[in-house]
Order: structure tokens, then sequence, then C-alpha cells
């Protein structure tokens, strides 16, 4: 009782500590069990999305004309296969809405059973799925941002036997395989009538080797083969040779790393970042007991004189605080469920699913126990002064003098006299500002941090220096020849500018060692980027892999491989590790000769990319190139701000740098509020005496709040050292889920500046609010009566 | 004829107290003229730091006025009393107040830099000089709880006279020393006075009024005596100390 009465008082008497140390703990409650909530709802979502659909664990996609009836035969009899079943489709080349154009497949699919159509808002399911009539479709989620379109507008699909229909949108629908905003491929649905006036028109193209008919594969692994679904798929090519022979295929798992890939980089930067607050407010708990136990030396001893013993002193302690951190996490949690459904909301216009909804308890309980013991230890070591305490002394008034370092100290100059006293303030009590510091720099370096990611994706030089090419100009065949005119066409290029970058450029899916895989062929092999270990593949036998492929296939340099594109195969040998963005890094890269070993013949008309030197003169040349190769030729200019080709990453780093920037600054709001008033009780017999030699309030008020400008520049500059020796880890880590794995930063001034300035100005302007107190202060308060 | 440098009329000080008001100055008439010693002895709470506090405008008066030069410090904005602080008044406190992250130096010379009429320089030399004068040169870089409490003391009396202000406030200047040091810090202020400076000081040490040229007694927040002396000298305290004493028995002190 004795106990509760002294913690019921302290908690009065220091009502905005508590209050403090609750909201920081409610942020970090409700951002983290938020964001754990959202990983685990879009989870769980994906999985009931893809068990209601019947999807199986893996998705082949086959020009109906490779489907024969022996390899139907030897997957349907394969002993890992469980069930098969088919689904005809037609190819489309890009679906438009208006201005904007998806210029990705499209396979156009009778409705089926397991189909589900989105209500208006996009949060639940209607009953029944409407049959369509010709003339409508069903377009899954992910296209819904992605054309920005809605119920009811019309688009255009374009075919490639020239054929382009127009249809109304019925409605949104949950495809789990291939819905998502991130996922090339789309499927969406007709009526069997348009279904079959298209097939009937287009099939007779394929004569010339255009894809109309394909014939989906959805496949079941047994369930006591217990496989991952990559696992599987690679087995059951190596055993069939199904996807060897497939247009693509996309298993249950990399259905659900694409879908989820971009609520993922948000969620693992902000659950590090979360992780850092926390320690922040250990630094601001640690700093306040300290100067609790300074400030409270007199009571402290006092309380020891009438029998409180050094336990119950900090069993005061860690009930006072740890009530705090409590009630924080209990709000938190609370406040997640309504922040866990807007992101959610947020999310599922990329992941094209409909999440689960709730709080993820067992992660909440597991992270607040971490919470709660790492807090409770802190506490514990930081009260052991308690134990220190004479209670002789403390009644004599005889509190311990604050002690002053004469190390680097700031002259006090007549020039700048508040500037300099503030500098004089910081220096002589360097230890008082430790904490103050630590938490700037961490602060900064997670600023910094983000713009870093933000400059990554902005410049064109540091994303192709890690493989990432954003060309100017892109020269395509608009027909078939049997001359090569891409080589001409460059030379007329380089005769208006410096060319920096030329390549010809040619994905497909075929199998590396089993594994269905993007290979990237190109036809000069010396211009790939991105290289991070060995060469590039000169030789015809030779390619390249990336990190994720080297990992996932347990190979590296020097092994050699097989590649099969249907039922061509040949060994090459890993000349090189590179990093790709093309298929969030699951790619291999070969070059021309070595395309043409495994008959991958399309790369004889594939398109060559330009970056150029002048990028004045790309409308020009391409005109130039155009008049020159009418007909033969066409070219598109890409725009340099145009960032499509990064898809919603630049919107990821936005909302992600809004984050941060949002939540430093309230931090630092609460951080400045907390440190000041601790300051101020310290420093009140020196304010007083300010005042007495002739020190205006508004000089003081001035000088204080320069004081925390000063320690959060410093503190900034720690942020800037740990953010030159971390940032490019965190990057790593968090773009390695793109595949880059190795980033490349560019630091330039605004990189660095923009967090210093954010912070410095938040700590000046919150300490000179925070310093309004000084006002009060009466030179009388010095007089001993 | 003296010059008026300082002046009180019906000042008044009181507290709300348990639903009351407790009055500690009541109507209180003083003049400080200029180049004297004046000293205020009392009982404790007869509420001589009080009346400092209002006469230096430290703390405001609850009634009355207090003139300067023209201007009533009761009725002063707060920027206008803090360049009285560092251009014409100096104060001196019992527990020195130091500021203790500066050196002895740095807590010299900081009110002498805000001063606008005196440049850096002029400031440093005169501390310099201070420094010289109240024989604490050798410690100048030393932080105040470094130094001994006369040391500090002579410290705060530089302080207060780095702007060469017009009058100079003492509350109980000697009220936290030893016996060396309090001597010290007398012969320090008899030695400003004997130069011109103009000091109102608070004491209840016989030792420090002998220093006087005029000494007042407050009574209940009221002046209720005046004894005025010639200008001190060591070699005539012992009749000096008779008479003040004779004095203050007659005030029932």
């Amino acid at each position: 009782m004795d106990i509760l009465t002294i913690v019921k008082a302290n908690i009065r008497s220091k009502r905005g500590t508590f209050f403090s140390i609750v909201l920081l703990m409610t942020i970090i409650a409700a951002t983290m069990t938020s964001m754990f909530s959202v990983r685990d709802n879009y989870s769980k979502g994906f999985e009931e999305a893809m068990e209601y659909a019947d999807y199986g664990d893996t998705t082949v996609i086959m020009k109906t004309g490779n489907l024969t009836e022996e390899l139907k035969h030897s997957v349907e009899n394969s002993t890992l296969v469980e069930s098969v079943w088919y689904q005809k489709a037609v190819v489309g080349g890009g679906i438009s809405h208006g201005e904007i154009t998806d210029g990705n497949d499209v396979f156009l699919l009778k409705l089926h059973d397991g189909i589900r159509m989105f209500n208006e808002a996009a949060d639940g399911f209607e009953e029944e799925i409407p049959a369509l009539s010709p003339g409508e479709i069903y377009l899954p989620l992910g296209l819904k941002s992605d054309l920005d379109c809605n119920v009811g507008a019309a688009v255009t699909i374009r075919f490639g036997c020239g054929v382009q229909k127009e249809f109304r949108i019925k409605g949104f629908v949950q495809e789990p395989s291939q819905g998502s905003s991130l996922i090339g491929w789309k499927q969406a649905f007709i009526s069997q009538e348009d279904f079959e006036a298209i097939y009937e028109e287009c099939i007779p193209q394929e004569a010339e080797g255009i894809t109309v008919d394909i014939t989906i594969v959805r496949v079941h692994q047994k369930e006591k083969t217990e496989l991952s679904a990559t696992r599987f798929q690679r087995l059951l090519n190596l055993e069939t040779g199904l996807v060897s022979r497939a247009l693509g295929a996309l298993t249950s798992d990399q259905s659900l790393r694409y879908s989820t890939l971009l609520p993922e980089m948000i969620i693992k930067v902000i659950l590090v970042f979360v992780v850092f607050l926390f320690v922040i407010v250990l630094i601001v708990m640690s700093h306040s007991i300290g100067t609790e136990i300074e400030l409270e030396y007199v009571t402290l001893g006092v309380l020891k004189s009438q029998g409180f013993d050094k336990n119950k002193i900090r069993l005061v302690f860690l009930l006072q605080y740890m009530l705090a951190e409590l009630i924080g996490l209990a709000a938190g949690s609370l406040v997640a469920v309504p922040i866990e459904r807007e992101i959610s909301a947020l999310c599922q216009t990329m992941t094209a699913v409909l999440p689960d909804r709730g709080v993820s308890v067992g992660k909440w309980a597991v992270c607040t126990l971490v919470l709660l013991t790492v807090s409770f230890l802190m506490i514990m070591v930081k009260t052991r002064k308690v134990a220190a305490i004479s209670p002789v002394r403390a009644i004599s008034g005889g509190r311990e003098e604050i002690y002053f370092d004469s190390w680097l100290q700031a002259p006090v100059t007549k020039k700048g006299l508040s500037a300099s006293l503030a500098l004089r303030q910081f220096t002589s009590g360097k230890k008082r500002y430790f904490g103050t510091l630590c938490i700037v720099a961490i602060l900064t370096f997670f600023m910094i941090t983000v713009n870093l990611i933000g400059n990554l994706l902005a410049s064109r030089e540091a994303l192709a220096a890690m493989g990432l090419i954003l060309p100017d100009l892109e020269v395509h065949y608009l027909e078939k020849v049997e001359e090569d005119y891409r080589p001409k066409a460059a030379e007329l290029v380089e005769s208006y500018t410096e060319v920096t970058y030329k390549n010809t450029e040619f994905a497909k899916y075929v199998s590396l060692n089993g594994e269905n895989l993007l290979c990237l062929c190109y036809l000069y092999p010396e211009s790939i980027r991105g290289i991070l270990k060995g060469r590039a593949p000169l030789y015809e036998n030779e390619l390249l892999i990336t990190d994720m492929v080297a990992e996932a296939l347990e190979i590296g340099m020097g092994d050699s491989v097989v590649v099969a594109n249907g039922d061509k195969e040949a060994q090459f040998i890993v000349s090189g590790i590179f990093q790709s963005g093309s298929d969030s890094g699951m790619t291999f890269a070969i070059n021309g000769e070595g395309a043409e070993l495994v008959e991958i013949e399309d790369i004889q008309y594939a398109p060559m990319y330009f970056v150029i030197e002048d990028k004045e003169k790309k409308e020009e040349i391409g005109e130039a190139v155009v008049a020159a190769y009418k007909d033969i030729l066409g070219v598109h200019v890409y725009d340099n701000e145009d960032s499509s080709m990064l898809g919603g990453y630049d919107e990821i780093v936005h909302a992600l740098q809004s984050f941060i920037y949002t939540f430093s600054i309230l931090f630092a709001f609460v951080v400045v509020r907390m440190v000041c008033t601790r300051s101020f009780v310290q420093e009140r017999r020196d304010i007083g005496i300010y005042k007495a030699i002739g020190f205006t309030s508004g000089k003081l008020r001035l000088g204080f709040a320069l004081r925390f400008f000063f320690v959060s520049l410093v503190g900034a500059v720690f942020g800037m050292g740990l953010s030159i020796l971390f940032s490019d880890d965190l990057l790593n880590a968090v773009l390695s889920l793109i595949g880059l794995t190795k980033v490349v930063l560019e630091f330039n001034a605004m990189t660095v500046l923009l967090p210093t300035a954010a912070i410095g100005l938040s700590f000046f302007v919150f300490a000179y609010l925070a310093s309004s107190k000084i006002k009060r202060v009466a030179v009388r308060e010095l007089v001993a009566e | 004829m003296k010059n008026t440098i300082l002046s009180a009329r019906g000042l008044c000080k009181s507290f709300a107290h348990n639903g009351g008001q407790v009055h500690i100055l009541s109507h209180v008439d003083f003049e400080l003229y200029e180049g004297d010693f004046t000293v205020i002895m009392g009982a404790s709470g007869s509420g001589k730091s009080t009346l400092l506090y209002a006469l230096s405008g430290m703390d405001r008066a609850t009634a009355g006025q207090v003139l300067y030069e023209g201007e009533n410090l009761v009725s002063m904005k707060e920027k206008g009393l803090s360049k009285l602080r560092h251009t014409d008044f100096g104060f001196i406190f019992q527990q020195m107040h130091l500021v203790s992250n500066l050196s002895l130096f740095e807590n010299i010379a900081v009110p002498g830099y805000l001063n606008k009429e005196k440049s850096a320089t002029e400031v440093k030399e005169r501390a310099g000089r201070l420094l010289e004068q109240m024989g604490i040169a050798h410690i100048k870089n030393h932080l105040p709880s470094q130094v001994s409490g006369g040391e500090q003391q002579r410290c705060a009396i530089a302080r207060a006279v780095i702007n060469s202000p017009k009058v100079l406030f003492a509350d109980e200047p000697t009220g936290a020393l030893n016996r060396r040091n309090t001597t010290e810090v007398l012969n320090l202020l008899s030695g400003l006075n004997e130069q011109g400076q103009s000091i109102l000081m608070v004491t209840h040490d016989m030792r420090a009024a002998l220093r006087a040229t005029r000494v007042l007694y407050l009574e209940d927040g009221a002046i209720v005596g005046e004894l005025t002396l010639p200008p001190y000298r060591e070699e005539a305290e012992k009749s000096r100390e008779a008479q003040v004493n004779a004095w203050l028995s007659s005030m029932k002190w």
C-alpha cells in the first residue's frame, strides 16, 4: 500500500514523463502489431484465396499445341501429382483504359468456378458471381489501380492477330495466382460467346508464329509429398519436362511472394524502424530515471530514513515506468486494429487478394513480452544507483553536484552570446546529452536511409550500376525481316550523340536445372550491368546468375548447369553473379549465341535499347530512325521522368519517407519535451542567475533552443556516420526482396541536409516551445531567507 | 547636499497566505544617496531582503513606487529591468550564485558581454583587472565548484561591478563565509565605496554594518531608525562599533 501511494504520487507529479512514455509505447505497439497483423493477414488471405480457387501448387502456361497427350499423360501419372486441371485461354497482348495501357500479356478465360467477385468497397465478396454477357469482362483487382479504372468502364484488349476488342468491366475478381499488380501476366474472364469469337478469329494466325491458343495447367501435388511448391515444380519438371515446354510457370510460393512484395518491403523497413524507436524509448526512460534519482535525491534519502529499503524504492521506479509501458502497449494494440485495416486496404490494390482480418495475437504477445522484459532489465540496471543514496547526506540537503567536464569546452564570446553559451551548456555537460545524441543519430540514420532508397530509385545511373537499365530509346521491329537492321539503327543513333548503353534484350521463361526461371538474353553481353562477381557470358555456353538463383538452386560460379527450352537442352557454365530486378531477382542471363543454342529464336527480333548522353536529342533521333527505316523499325521514346518501369516502388518509397519523417519528428517532439523539462528543473537556479545579471527570458529561451539545436546537429553527424556504415546493409536486406542484393548508394547534399534540417529545426522549435517555463522563473527564487 | 540615486515611495509587498494577506513591507519610503554605503539591518523576517529585491527591481512591489532616473521600476517591463541589471545595477547574493559551468573569468565577463556599449576586448580587459583586484586572477579558469566560498564571493562581486553599475546591491554577502573571507569581502566592498560606488547592502552581521556610512533599521516591514556614520577607517573601528552597538540596542536588536 505504501508503495502504491508513492507510485500514485510520482505519476501525479510527473504526468508529463508518464504520458510521454505512454504515447511513445502506443506508437510502437500500434505500428508493430499492425505490421505483423498485415503480414499475417495477407498470408492467410492468400492461402484462403488459393484454396478457394483450387489453383494447386503450380500454374503452368502452355501453348496448347505443345501440350501433347503424351505430356499430359506423364504429368497426370507422376508419382508427385494428385490432380491436374486444364483451362483454355486466348492471349491478349495488352489492355488499355483510356490513355493508360498495361502492355503485359493478358490471358482471357471463360468464367469458371472458384472465382469470387469483390463487392463495391472491395472489402468482401458478392455472394454470387453473375454470368457474363458478350462484351463484359471481369478483371483482377490488381488491374484496377494499374489502369485506374472502375466497374462500368470500357477497356480495350489488343490481340496478336490484329483484332482489338472493347469490353465493359462488370466487376473485379480475386485472382490469387496472377492478380497482383506486381505480376506481369494477368488472367481475365470473358463470356463464352466472346471467347469463341476471338478464338475463331485469331486461331488462323497461329500458323504465322503468333501465340493465341494457350492452356493453363494447374497441378496439385500429393499431400504426402510435403514439398514446397517451388521444389515440387522443379521435381515435376525434371520428371516430365512440363515447365521446360511452357511459356511460363508460377508456383503458389512465387505468387504469394510477388503479391506481397511491396507490403513486405514496407513492413521490413518499418519493423526495423520500430525496433530502433523502442531503443529510443529505452534511452528516454534511462535518462528520465537517472535525472529523477539526481533531482529527487533528498526525497529518496528521506524515504530511506523512513524505512524504505533500496528494493522498495526500486520497485517504485519499476511500477511507475512499467505501468506507463503497459498502458501504452494496451492502447497501441487497440489503435492497431483500425491501422491494420487501413494499411491492408491500401495494400490490397497491390496484392489483389482479400486479406484476413484481425490482430495476430500470438506475435503481439511475444513482442509485448520481449518489450516488457527488456524494459524491466533496463530499469533494474538503471536504478542500481538508489543503493548509493545516503539518508544522512540527503536530509542535510546534500545532493550530488552536477558534474561538468572540462574537456572540449566551447568558448563564451560576446558576438553570438546566446549561441556560445548554448554551445558551452552542451559541451560542458556532454554526458547529459549522450542519450539525446543517440536518439538523434538513430532518427537521422533512418531519415537518411529512406532518402537513399529514394535516390536509388530516382537515379538512372545508380539503377544502371545495379543492372536496372532505364532506356531513353527502344528500337523494335515492325515486321520480321531477313536482314538485321538494329546495328544500322545503332550507328544512326551514335551519329547524333554518345551512347552510354545499348543492348538487345529478350526475356523468356526457360528451365535452369529444372527450375522455371526468366532467362534474359543479350546480344551485347559486354554491356550487361550489375555484375557482382566473375564476368559477363562472353561465350555461348556461359551464363550469369543472381545471388537469389545461386541460393535457390545451390549453384555457384564455375558450376555446370542445364538450360532447357522445351525439348532443346544445353549445358552452360556459370561465369559470374549479377543482380537484376527482373522477376525480383529470380533470373539468369545468357548471350545471343547461348540463346541460339537452346533455340530462343525470338532474340532475332527483340528490341534494342539505348541510353544516350544527350537526352535533349531523344525525339530527334527517334524521328530520324523512323524516317530511315520506315515500315521496318519502330521507335519508342521513354520519358526520363517516367518511373513506370519501377512499378509502384516510388510510391512505396514516398509512403516510407512520410512515415519515417512523421514519426521521427513526433519522437523528436516527445524526447525534446521530456529532456527539456528535466534540464529546466536541473538548471532552474542558473536561469535565475542569468536573469539576475540581465538576460531576458527571450534570450534565455533562444539559448535553450539553440543548445538543443546544436545537440541535434552533432547527433545528426553521428547519424550520418551510422548511415555511411550501415545504410547499405539495411538497404541490401530490404531491396534483396526485389532482386537487388548489392546496392549502390548515392549520397548527395539533400540526402543528408534534409534530415539534418528537419531534425534540427524540430529540436529548435520544440525546445523553444518547451522552454516557455523560463518566463516563470523569478530572480526572487535565488534569495536565501 | 547628497544626490538621491534611487528612491522608494509608499512601497508595499504582501503575499496571499491561508486566505489572507501577509504584509512584508508596509508603505516604505526610502532614499539612496549617490556614493553612500547604506546598510539595512533588522531581525529575521523583518523584510530586509524583500526590500532589497524590490528596490533593485529583482522583485516587484505590490504597491508604491521605486524611482530610478525618473522611471518607476514597479511598472517597468521585463526588458527594461533586464537592461538595468546589466547596465546600472549590480547584485551580490548571499549564496554567490555563480553559473556552475562557466569559469570565474567567464562568470565575470558574461554580464559585460550583454552591455552593448562595451567591446569584447574592453570587457575582457576589465574582467582581467577585476580578477586582479579581487585577488583571484590565478584561478580565473577554474569552475566555481573548484574554488573556496570566499573566492566565489569575490568573483560574484567582480561580476556585479563589471558594468560599473551606479548602484551595487548586496544581500548578506558575507552570510555564507568564514571570518577571514568575510573580512576580505568587506574590504573589497569598502574599497569600491571609497572609489565612489553607491552600495545598498542587507546584513545582520555587525562587522558588515560597521562599513556603512548610513544604517537603516527595519522592523515589521517599515524603516524605524537611521544612523549616519563617517566613512569607514580601520583604526577607528572600535569606537564605530560601540556607536553602532549602542544604536542597535536602542532599536531593540
